[in-house]
Formats: C-alpha cells, sequence, structure tokens
C-alpha cells in the first residue's frame, strides 16, 4: 500500500506547484510558506476562539454575548452571527495602544516572556496532523517534541512575573510555575500508554496504530484520557486551574503590568495552547482525523484529506468547547488542593493507566483481539478500577478551620 | 553543508551564552543566558542525529532544572544588591585557560579513528533495547538515586517546626 | 566537514567556560549555574563520541548525565535554600565556616 500517511504539507505544496508549473521551489521556500500559513491560522483560529468562548460564556450565564459589531444583518439573523468581529475590534484596539514599559522593570524579561510564548506555541504546532498526509513536518519524536516544547511556557511566566517587579506579578509567576511543573508530570506519564500502544513516538503513527487496533486509544486508556485532559486544562491555566491569573485576587496575575499588543500576545498564546492540547489529545486519543467505521482509503485523494481536516478539527473544536464548558461551571481550585490532586491523585492513576495500557497491549500481540475485543476488556479492567479505588482513602488537606 | 552551517550557528549561539552566564553580574540575566545555551545544546545534539536527546535536553534542562535555578534565585536574592567584586580573578582566568589549552593541545595532537559505514540515527528502540538489556542494573540504580534526592530535597528545604538552634 | 574534534573543541571551550565561572562565582546559585556548563560540555563530547563510534553507549550515558545532574541541582537548591534561612546570605566566602 502507498504509504501516503508520511508525506508532509510541504511536499503537497511543492508536488502541487511543480506539477502546474514545472519549477521545482528550493526547501527553504517551503519551509517559510509552510510558517505562514501556522501563523496565519494560529492568529485566526484565536480570533474565533475567543469569540466563541465569550458567547459560550454568555449562554451558560443566559446572555446574548457580544451582539454590536459586524453588519446588523448579523445581528438579526440569530445570535450566533452578531458579535463575529468583536474580537477583530478588541485586537486593533490593543495594536493602537500604548506599549508601557513602567521604568523599574528588568527591560529584556519583560520584552522577551511575550516573544517566547508564542515561539513556543508556534513551534508546538508543527508536528500536528491536521489531515492525512498534512503535518508540517510528521518528526519521529512528535509527542515528546509537543510536550518539550510546551515546557517552556513555564519559563515565559517567571520571566512575566520576575520582572514586572511588582508584589502580584511576582506570586501569580510563582504559583503558576509551581501549577505548571507539578501538571507535566501526570500529563506526560498519561501519554505514555498511547505511546507504548502505538509503539512510536511519531504523531502520524500515533493514529495509523489506532487504525490498527480498531478502536481509539480513549478507550484503553480511558484513565490516561481523563487524567490528560484535566492535567492539560492546568497546564495553559485555564479555570478551574487559574490561580495566576486569579482575576478577583490578584488583578491580572503575572500579566498585570503589561499593556497594549504585549498584553495581545499573552491572551493569544492562551487560546492558542488551548488549542494545542486540545489537538494533541483528539490525536493520541480521539483518533485524529480517521472517520469513526470508514476505512482509510489506500490511494491519497483530495476529498479524503478534505474529509479528516474536518473531522480533526470537529474532535478538537468539541474538546475546546468542553474547556468552556468547564471554565463557566467550577470554581476556582485552592492552590494546596491542586497541589494534592496532581501529585496523589492524577500521578498514581497515571501509573495504573499505564499498567492497563500494557496489558491490553500484550493482549493484542498474543490473542489477536479486533477493535470490539479491545473494547471489551478496556472497559471490564476499567470497572475493575473503578472497584478498586474505592477500598483506597487517601487523606485529603485540612481546612483552616480544622487546624486551629 | 547544512550540518556545517548549522555548527558554527548553534556553537557561536552556545559559546556567547555561556560567556554571558559567567561574567553577567545580574544573576537573572545569567539564568536566562543558561536556558539559551541549553536549547543550543539540544540544537546540537539534534545536529548530531540524536532528536530524542534534544527533547529531553528542552524538557529537563531547559524547562525544570533552569526554572529551579531560577527558583532558588528569586528567593535568596534580596542581600545581593551589593556590587560584587570578582573574586580570584587571576587563578579563574589562569585554570581555565590552563584547562583550555590542555585539552585543545590533546584534540589537536590525538590521532582519531572513527568507524566507517553508515552513520546510525538514534532512535527511542535502540535505546530502550540497551536499557532493558545492557544497562538494566543502572537504570535501577538512577531511578532509586532521584527517589533519593527527592526526598532529601524535601526534607532539607522544609521549614522546621520547632525551629533550630 | 563537520568532523569529531570540532565537537571535542566546543566541549573543551565550554568545559573551560565552566571551570571559570565555578572558580570565580560568589553567589551559590552562580556556582550551581557554572557546573551546569560543566555537566553540557561533557554530554556534547559523549554525544560527539556516540556518533562518530557509531556506537549507543554515548546516548545511554548522556541521559544518565542528565538525570544525575537534575538530582544534583535539586539537593544543591534545597541546600542553598537551607543555609540562606540559617545564615540569611549565601556568599559562598562567608559561609566557609561549618560552625553554626
Amino acid at each position: 500500500m502507498f504509504d501516503w500517511v508520511q508525506l508532509s504539507g510541504g511536499d503537497h505544496i511543492l508536488d502541487f506547484v511543480t506539477r502546474s508549473t514545472g519549477y521545482q521551489l528550493p526547501g527553504i521556500v517551503i519551509m517559510l510558506v509552510m510558517l505562514a500559513l501556522i501563523l496565519g491560522f494560529i492568529c485566526v483560529s484565536s480570533l474565533v476562539l475567543i469569540w466563541a468562548e465569550r458567547k459560550v460564556a454568555a449562554r451558560i450565564q443566559n446572555r446574548v454575548g457580544p451582539m454590536m459589531t459586524g453588519p446588523r444583518k448579523w445581528a438579526e439573523f440569530s445570535m450566533w452571527t452578531g458579535g463575529l468581529l468583536q474580537t477583530a475590534a478588541d485586537a486593533i484596539k490593543l495594536l493602537l495602544k500604548e506599549l508601557i514599559i513602567p521604568s523599574k522593570t528588568d527591560a529584556v524579561p519583560f520584552i522577551a516572556a511575550p516573544i517566547l510564548i508564542v515561539t513556543v506555541c508556534v513551534t508546538a504546532f508543527v508536528v500536528i496532523p491536521f489531515a492525512p498526509s498534512f503535518s508540517v513536518s510528521d518528526l519521529n519524536i512528535g509527542v515528546v517534541h509537543v510536550v518539550a516544547i510546551s515546557s517552556l511556557t513555564v519559563l515565559s511566566i517567571v520571566m512575566a512575573g520576575w520582572s514586572s517587579n511588582s508584589k502580584y506579578s511576582l506570586l501569580g509567576g510563582l504559583r503558576s510555575a509551581a501549577q505548571m511543573l507539578s501538571y507535566e508530570i501526570p500529563l506526560i506519564f498519561a501519554l505514555l500508554g498511547p505511546i507504548l500502544l502505538a509503539g512510536g513516538l511519531s504523531m502520524q503513527k500515533m493514529v495509523l496504530a489506532q487504525r490498527e487496533y480498531g478502536c481509539w486509544f480513549a478507550l484503553p486508556s480511558l484513565l490516561g484520557f481523563l487524567i490528560y485532559y484535566v492535567a492539560s486544562i492546568a497546564e495553559v491555566n485555564r479555570p478551574p486551574f487559574d490561580i495566576p491569573e486569579a482575576e478577583s485576587e490578584l488583578v491580572a496575575g503575572y500579566v498585570s503590568e503589561y499593556s497594549g499588543m504585549m498584553f495581545a500576545m499573552f491572551f493569544l498564546a492562551e487560546f492558542a495552547n488551548m488549542f494545542l492540547v486540545c489537538s494533541v489529545a483528539a490525536t493520541v486519543f480521539l483518533g485524529g482525523w480517521m472517520v469513526p467505521f470508514m476505512a482509510v482509503p489506500d490511494q491519497p485523494t483530495a476529498g479524503y484529506i478534505v474529509l479528516g481536516a474536518l473531522v480533526f478539527f470537529a474532535k478538537t473544536s468539541f474538546l475546546v468547547f468542553i474547556m468552556m464548558w468547564i471554565r463557566w461551571t467550577f470554581p476556582r481550585v485552592r492552590p494546596d488542593h491542586l497541589m494534592n490532586l496532581g501529585w496523589k491523585y492524577l500521578f498514581p492513576l497515571s501509573l495504573l493507566n499505564l499498567v492497563i495500557c500494557a496489558g491490553v497491549a500484550v493482549l493484542k500481540d498474543v490473542y489477536h483481539l479486533n477493535g470490539w475485543g479491545i473494547s471489551a476488556v478496556s472497559v471490564v479492567s476499567l470497572l475493575l478500577v473503578v472497584l478498586l479505588l474505592q477500598l483506597v482513602r487517601i487523606p485529603r488537606p485540612t481546612s483552616f478551620l480544622e487546624q486551629a | 553543508m547544512s550540518e556545517a552551517i548549522a555548527f558554527y550557528l548553534l556553537s557561536a549561539m552556545v559559546l556567547t551564552s555561556a560567556w554571558s552566564v559567567v561574567r553577567n553580574e545580574n544573576l537573572f540575566h545569567a539564568g536566562l543566558s543558561l536556558i539559551v545555551c541549553f536549547v543550543g545544546v539540544a540544537g546540537i545534539y539534534v545536529n548530531l542525529d540524536a532528536p530524542f536527546l534534544g527533547a529531553m535536553q528542552v524538557l529537563i534542562y531547559a524547562g525544570a532544572i533552569a526554572v529551579l535555578l531560577l527558583f532558588g534565585f528569586m528567593l535568596t536574592h534580596d542581600l545581593m544588591k551589593v556590587k560584587q567584586e570578582r573574586n580570584q580573578h587571576a587563578a579563574g582566568i589562569f585554570g581555565a585557560l590552563l584547562m583550555a589549552s590542555l585539552l585543545i593541545g590533546v584534540i589537536l595532537n590525538a590521532q582519531w579513528f572513527p568507524a566507517s559505514g553508515q552513520l546510525v540515527k538514534f532512535g527511542v528502540e535502540s535505546l530502550a533495547s540497551r536499557y532493558m538489556k545492557q544497562d538494566l542494573v543502572s537504570f535501577e540504580v538512577v531511578a532509586v538515586l532521584l527517589l533519593a534526592s527527592l526526598i532529601g530535597a524535601v526534607v532539607i528545604a522544609r521549614k522546621e517546626e520547632g525551629g533550630r538552634e | 566537514m563537520i568532523g569529531l574534534s570540532h565537537y571535542l573543541i566546543l566541549s573543551a571551550l565550554l568545559f573551560s567556560l565552566g571551570l571559570y565561572g565555578v572558580l570565580t562565582r560568589r553567589n551559590a546559585i552562580g556556582v550551581l549555574m557554572a557546573v551546569e556548563l560543566m555537566f553540557n560540555s561533557v554530554n556534547i563530547n559523549l554525544m560527539a563520541f556516540s556518533h562518530y563510534m557509531m556506537d549507543t553507549a554515548g546516548l545511554a550515558f548522556c541521559i544518565f548525565v542528565i538525570t544525575v545532574a537534575a538530582a544534583e541541582v535539586t539537593v544543591g537548591v534545597a541546600l542553598v535554600l537551607s543555609v540562606y534561612r540559617n545564615r540569611n546570605l549565601i556568599d559562598l566566602d562567608q559561609v566557609a565556616e561549618l560552625k553554626g
């Protein structure tokens, strides 16, 4: 079978240009074109996600959300088309604001922090498989690349908190760094299950391995999926884990001293990061660009590529929507409860998930189960895990009243 | 050809940031240069056909160790606002120059016999089979070492309840 | 082209810079940063040999070095914090006596 899933997006562009004009583009031009595509995609998707967040928040709170921007017809047509240009208006406003750099701040980290966080976000998007044979570069260390590059956002937040030279920013920065470092561990361990099942780190290989197994990796490693999702909410500093940006406590946390476009960079990076972790979860746990109950064709067809891209976006958007839903439903988690959750609950459960995935991999290799068999075994093992957990009691942190 | 360009650019990045690490008066800037140095060294690993090690370098060194050093600096920085004069400057320069000249002398005058044949790409599978078959004991010992250092650090750095004399 | 000795010279220069930092820095955290430079130079050396001798021994040992460096920095920073809490300074010249 023609191995078309190992191509990259650049190969398709090169092919298209060569066929239509007969001119062979050098590799560096392809790289720049793909970079521009990613940057454009991140900006557009962040704009849409910010608008979607405001609309979802509004509907959960029984109001309407932004309606006044854009043509009047949009607002009159439906609640969901009104105010589509709101984020563009906000971005233009922020662009026109003055970039204030307070005199007592350390200028080098102050300016480098927003630059670093956006750079990190763009770099991590390189391995995401948007469609069959359409990732920018399918590195054979795909998953580890995303995790490693995302771990640099901690540095950006520490730099922002320290260089602002104000109490609130420093507290926000330190708390955020502690939270993100703690939740990287369950995040990585939750990903170890699918890595073991797929037998490799490459993202396209993960999607193909889910085709071989016949079921999405969310079933054998359901614990891993839930742990990865919760840990990634903590990694992106979203509520209910948003102690760093606790809007009612710390003014604005580590971004208190930022204004104008630098603030917009942090905001953009937060939403782009949210899209990134949801797309990694969709690829690794929910089957990526594979359409459910439809076989992957042998030869690359443009129709299947487009369908795969749509399916990928649908899965990722669903996970992003659930993140937004969670934001407006749960109260903020106390910092010591947060650490407790990460170290005492999520980390041991992720090790248990690894054991379950190892068992499923052995069963598949030895007994050659098909998709339905693996699903049945996974459901049974998860029920056993739930029964087992009723027997375990982990001491909870005491409240301040009990300590007195 | 591209490997040569990458090597020279990355080594320039590594050496200039290392110079800034050891010479900068402001320790926070020294920590940030250390991060640049780590990322440069990760690039050198990728140049040497070991991308997994490069990712591990970024994840562990730049993502955790550098942050830990910056935390250590931020928690102990109050008294270091005084401009510090250089400590044993002459001995430092002499020692470093002596070491550099010795090493470079040996490197340039020795006969190196690189192995011939196809250059190998180091993947995760070869590393994993090595750990599970040949280096199993050291693997387990390193795991115990990490556990010991974790517990030790927590015990050393926590606040004593009764205070100590 | 780039041969083995290029990487070894880079490693030697980085090691010497780290050595200069260890001998010169007065702040304990500064010394820890210079020690990290020395660890990295050793790693570059190991990986260069591993690449040119086509043996995975260097790669395996490199990961051990990274791990041991992480453990060492953890305990080092914990010690520095403990000394700072007790003596209120981390200037290495002035904490030279063990008497508490």
